[in-house]
């Protein structure tokens, strides 16, 4: 089911709530997805989930359909995200291990598999969290959230090539990172 | 434009199941965005929140932080700045009227405007028009230094 995105149906405060819900179900997951691998601490990741979608439906008069509601979401994601990095620079919230992540994900396969990976996981985030941000943000958005680089130019206000020069230099740099793991034996330890 | 990398792609591949949220953050999170929106159960209604209860906090301004988007406001997402009501609106009606009144007599007493000053003098050119014609000169019979002839 499609939220309807029209503004005239989000006037009162009962039917935009309920619009809020039905885009939260259609898209939360992606969203909380996208979160943790554009850098939200993983203990900040359902707060900031929160603030999307407090944030749109704030903003819901705001959105005009000229892209999909998920893309408009993502826009939210990103800036959020932005300020939760910010935070978490600032308070070193980062250098926390990473042992919640086994709570967090407790809905996936149990054992071997699921603690593999989670191990994937973490080198992805460890990864991702050396990047520098404006690559990160591209690299995550074409190559994790399947985002077209046009869908991306537009969130981000930047022109296309400026979208695939970011990605090129992104890609390049997820390439020498994940060879230097491999180099250590795919192994990589906190502290 | 080049692809990614296989071994890059085949971690992304590994890492990404493991991205999804647990099924309870889902109910979790909505409860709270509800009662962000909504406030609490049996409090007020949309933006009753009042000072938005879980919203608040580290992640309150979703939209108030250091790069903001066009379409993002710089107050908090879910508390409207505070009602002013009657006394408030009578103060802030005072101070209006303190500080024209005190701008008033800082400035001083005004007379009346002074004159504009007067538009730079253009010299203009005399119309050809005014001009004395020149009266044709009169063919000389002689030789020169001649007058007339009569």
């Amino acid at each position: 089911m499609r939220p309807d995105p029209s503004p005239s149906s989000a006037t009162s405060g009962a039917r935009s709530l309920r619009w809020v819900e039905q885009a939260y179900r259609l898209h939360y997951a992606y969203i909380y997805r996208a979160l943790g691998r554009l850098g939200v601490p993983e203990s900040r990741v359902e707060d900031a989930l929160q603030d999307v979608f407090i944030v749109l439906h704030r903003r819901r008069a705001d959105f005009e359909g000229r892209s999909s509601l998920k893309t408009w979401l993502y826009g939210i994601a990103l800036r959020v995200a932005r300020r939760y990095r910010e935070r978490a620079r600032r308070q070193r919230e980062r250098e926390a291990p990473l042992p919640e992540r086994a709570q967090l994900v407790g809905g996936g396969p149990s054992g071997e598999r699921a603690a593999e990976r989670r191990q994937a996981l973490e080198r992805l985030d460890r990864i991702l969290g050396a990047m520098e941000d404006t690559r990160r943000e591209v690299f995550v958005l074409y190559e994790l959230e399947g985002m077209q680089a046009a869908e991306i130019s537009a969130l981000l206000g930047v022109n296309r090539n400026t979208v695939y020069s970011r990605l090129r230099l992104a890609r390049r740099d997820f390439a020498r990172a994940v060879s230097r793991l491999g180099a250590q034996g795919g192994e990589l330890r906190h502290g | 434009m080049d692809e990614l990398d296989p071994s890059s792609r085949a971690l992304i591949d590994a890492a990404m199941p493991a991205a999804w949220p647990s099924e309870d953050v889902e109910e979790r999170v909505l409860a709270r965005v509800r009662e962000a929106i909504a406030g609490p159960p049996g409090g007020g209604g949309e933006d009753a929140a009042g000072d938005g209860g879980d919203a608040g906090g580290e992640g309150a301004g979703a939209d108030g932080g250091v790069e903001m988007s066009p379409w993002t406001g710089p107050s908090s997402p879910v508390a409207p700045p505070p009602a002013l009501g009657a006394w408030g609106a009578l103060q802030v009606a005072g101070i209006t009227l303190a500080v024209v009144v005190g701008t008033a007599l800082l400035a001083g007493p005004t007379g009346p405007p002074a004159p504009a000053p007067a538009p730079p003098r253009v010299r203009s050119r005399r119309p050809q028009s005014r001009r004395r014609p020149r009266r044709p000169r009169p063919r000389s019979s002689g030789g020169r230094g001649g007058g007339p002839a009569r």
